[in-house]
């Protein structure tokens, strides 16, 4: 078990990607690398498949909603089997219309997960295989995890409901 | 009870022989009075059975059952089925109504039929036929209709494929039943009810025939869709099969069918293979009824304890070890015999 | 699997749920069937959905307390001590020794509670009707366990930052003995009803077959995961509360077929009941709470994640701290719902009559899925 220390394996990435990798946090409580939204599914690739890393598993992916600096920061925590450590990936997109590779062709976990944040934050995945609401019903409107989401004029199902 | 019943024959064929009427009119009485007695047993028996199922049940999984209405919940059934009785008879919308509303009798039916021909006792007995045996089995098989038209007829994609699985369940356990009954056939040398039980005046045929007897006993309860068997109204897969749509007395219908079967392949049981109502000391009737009870309880068992087979296991299982088994036993039956 | 005969199939669908009495909640499956066989299989979930992790920003951290009981409401006490622990590792403070213990006890106990309804319900699901009452007879011991500590017998609201709400009482000790001393008996008699018996093999042995790679790579864990021969359990390999003190072996399992998966959870009870005998024997004395913690704590601004080895798997709560009373964000990462991501693929080309075994052994739990 060769397990790499978090500064090691944000080195690597930053010898990987170079300028795509924005920031590399160890202060945090939970260490994370912030990379360029257009790295995401190429970092995961990168971690999955270097042998030194093999984080072969994908605990979950999330989103943050921070309206001051008007940004999502999208979070993708790996896991590895092997090496028995976690590793924190983040990339920042724009709050509306933001979009990154999927990676459900490399973790089938992200199929999923990544439907549940297209349907709660809104952020478009491309190349999902199917990327449909998922657990919010048909036909539902807005994304109900952004800070924003409930006012006063909101009304769920347009098509169904009569107007206020 | 046979004295009775020739006494009161005997009243009856005077009664119209005196009031000059036609012999015929003799003969429609008796059955009018068959189909009532009959008719009046199965209620009352599926009522209990009911009971019994219910208190069994519960006994094996800790539990008490029924306990408030009467004497350890003795008179729960009747309450249920007023209840029953009571029900809004829904129909659904796309169902083909004719058959939907016919299917329930049609399962109903041929078990009342076939207790035509079943021995309860000595000489108590609608009419001993010469073919009993191969009557009974072609009478019960229509329930098999009723069981596809109901499931069909209902509209819905699960009761069809619960009638759908019943009808190849039921063919396919039908072989090896019929094959089984075949060596008590063979060994009694009639299709007589009467006289297979006569056969067995000394040793029952379960002795001769222990494997027929087990085949038989699998495949009766894969007859009448019991655990582990009861793929067709698997409740897990498909909610409840072929009537799942069925609510009232059609629902009842179908259930006094279920329970009435169950006692009818038992009571086959116990005659083909456990000599029927012979026995010391009791009266026939009653052995015969505790024969078919203990069976029953059989069967009971099973269901409490097993889980459910897989409908392409089931149909293996079927072909590949019940039929060579019954025709295994039925070639040795055969052998035995030739050679003396 | 259209076969070339003369023939001709024509497939069709069935809607399977979300009212069905297998589908363990409220999941609807819309099958496509050639026959018997699942050509296709759309899952569609939410119907549960409560949406916990937004009522969580609105809340402040002791009022979701109560709430968190809720997310698996079979597994309570887990959700519960990870919301803790979480905000216990905002606040940097250490739980009392016999705090550690208890909270121990109580979600092993927990999961046995959680395991025995999964082994009744697993077997109802194959048409046994009796085992189902067998669990629920267990389950009466535990949960009776749980009520004299905690006043509930699902939802606990037991767990408090930095300890429990209640020390034992007085009653509890000859109870746990009684249970210490019948439970093994008990789980001998489901292994005698069913390890055994020739139809529940047949319906079990090699059925919805998972290897390990493809369980890693659909995000499996738990019992599932170790099932198909993955050597994890966070208890062992990063452990949390008392059981770094205890010591744990995890159940592996070769095959990852629906009858390892079963008896994956047959064996944890045991082990479970091991580590109740364990936490029983240790218990240290001192206080169950430890004093001058808030109780509406004002967490620093930043971020924790937090795994806890629930019945159903890696239980995961990622909390953002803004500063605030509140949670900025309450991101839940509950087992079951990765653990049913995989039931389309799963599914194809399956009998009808395997789905429900192939589901129910994955023991998901809908509330816990849809969140």
């Amino acid at each position: 078990m060769a397990r790499l220390p978090f500064d090691q394996i944000a080195a690597k990435m930053k010898d990987a990607f170079g300028d795509a990798v924005v920031e590399v946090n160890e202060g945090n409580k939970v260490p994370f690398v912030l990379v360029e939204a257009d790295a995401v599914a190429r970092a995961a690739h990168f971690l999955r498949d270097e042998p030194e890393l093999s984080f072969d598993y994908l605990m979950y992916v999330t989103a943050v909603d921070l309206p001051e600096e008007d940004k999502l920061t999208l979070v993708y925590h790996y896991f590895s089997y092997r090496n028995q450590q976690s590793l924190m990936v983040k990339a920042d997109v724009p709050r509306r219309g933001g979009s990154v590779r999927s990676v459900a062709h490399l973790y089938a976990a992200a199929e999923w997960l990544e439907r549940e944040v297209y349907d709660l934050f809104g952020v478009t995945f491309e190349g999902h295989p199917n990327l449909k609401r998922i657990l919010t019903p048909e036909g539902f409107q807005g994304h109900p995890l952004l800070k924003d989401f409930a006012n006063e004029d909101y009304v769920p199902f347009p098509d169904k409901m009569p107007a206020k | 009870m046979k004295r009775l019943l020739e006494i009161l024959g005997d009243w009856w064929a005077g009664l119209v022989g005196s009031a000059g009427l036609p012999s015929w009119v003799t003969v429609l009485g008796e059955m009018v009075f068959a189909a009532i007695l009959i008719g009046a047993f199965i209620a009352v028996l599926v009522l209990f059975l009911i009971w019994l199922t219910r208190k069994v049940s519960a006994h094996i999984q800790l539990r008490f059952g029924p306990m408030r209405v009467g004497w350890h919940g003795a008179v729960q059934t009747v309450a249920d089925a007023f209840k029953l009785l009571q029900k809004e008879d829904t129909t659904p919308r796309v169902c083909d109504r004719p058959v939907f509303n016919v299917a329930p009798f049609l399962a109903f039916a041929p078990t009342v039929v076939a207790f035509v021909v079943i021995p309860f006792g000595d000489g108590v007995i609608v009419r001993d036929l010469n073919i009993g045996v191969l009557f009974l089995f072609a009478i019960t098989t229509i329930n098999v209709i009723a069981i596809i038209s109901g499931g069909w007829a209902s509209g819905s994609k699960y009761s069809l494929l619960g009638g759908f699985r019943s009808a190849a369940q039921l063919v396919s356990y039908e072989v090896p039943l019929v094959l089984s009954a075949l060596g008590v056939i063979m060994l009694a040398g009639s299709m007589k009810m009467g006289a297979i039980v006569e056969a067995q005046s000394r040793v029952w045929f379960v002795a001769y025939q222990p494997l027929a007897f087990a085949v038989y006993v699998i495949a009766a309860t894969a007859e009448v869709n019991r655990t582990p068997f009861d793929i067709p109204e698997a409740e897990q897969e498909l909610v409840a099969g072929y009537n799942v749509e069925y609510s009232g007395m059609k629902f009842a219908m179908f259930f006094l069918a279920e329970f009435a079967n169950m006692f009818l392949v038992s009571a086959i049981a116990a005659t083909l293979f456990l000599g029927g109502w012979r026995g010391p000391w009791l009266p026939g009737e009653l052995w015969f009824l505790i024969k078919s009870f203990a069976i029953v309880l059989l069967l009971m068992f099973f269901r409490w304890t097993y889980p459910r087979l897989r409908v392409d296991q089931l149909m293996s299982f079927a072909w590949k070890f019940l039929l060579p088994l019954a025709f295994v036993n039925l070639l040795a039956t055969g052998l035995i015999i030739a050679l003396g | 699997m259209a076969t070339d005969t003369a023939i001709r199939t024509e497939e069709f669908q069935v809607n399977m749920g979300p009212q069905h009495p297998s589908t363990h909640g409220v999941f609807r499956m819309v099958l496509t069937m050639d026959g018997e066989r699942v050509v296709d299989c759309e899952p569609h979930i939410g119907f549960l959905h409560r949406s916990m992790e937004k009522m969580a920003e609105n809340r402040l951290y002791i009022q979701f307390l109560p709430m968190a009981d809720r997310i698996d409401y079979l597994s309570s006490m887990f959700c519960a001590v990870a919301h803790c622990e979480a905000v216990e590792q905002f606040m940097e403070i250490e739980v009392p020794p016999r705090a550690k213990y208890l909270r121990t006890m109580f979600m092993e106990l927990n999961r046995i509670a959680s395991h025995c309804i999964f082994f009744g319900v697993f077997a109802l699901d194959l048409g046994a009707v009796t085992p189902f009452l067998y669990g629920f007879r267990e389950r009466e011991l535990t949960m009776d366990l749980l009520e004299m500590t905690s006043g509930q017998r699902i939802t606990f609201n037991y767990v408090r930052f930095g300890g429990v709400a209640a020390d034992l009482p007085e009653s509890f000790f000859p109870a746990v003995e009684r249970f210490i001393k019948v439970f093994p008996g008990r789980v001998t008699d489901y292994e005698r009803i069913l390890n055994e018996n020739e139809i529940f093999l047949a319906r079990t042995k090699g059925i919805g077959v998972v290897d390990a790679a493809r369980a890693i790579n659909y995000g499996w864990s738990g019992p599932n995961l170790r099932s198909s021969g993955v050597d994890f359990d966070l208890r062992q390999n990063m452990p949390y509360e008392a059981y770094g003190e205890l010591g744990y072996e995890p159940v592996v399992l070769p095959n990852g077929d629906c009858y390892d998966r079963y008896l994956a959870r047959i064996l944890e009870m045991r082990a479970s009941h091991a580590l109740i005998k364990k936490c029983m024997e240790g218990l240290p004395e001192g206080p169950t709470q430890k004093e001058k913690v808030s109780k509406f704590p004002k967490l620093p601004a930043g971020e924790v994640y937090v795994r806890v080895e629930s019945p159903r798997g890696d239980y995961g709560l990622y909390l953002v701290s803004d500063g605030t009373d509140k949670p900025y964000r309450y991101k839940l990462r509950t087992p079951s719902f990765n653990n049913l991501s995989m039931i389309r693929e799963m599914l194809r080309g399956v009998y009808l009559a395997d789905i429900v075994p192939i589901f129910g052994s994955l023991d998901v739990i809908l509330p816990d899925v849809d969140r």
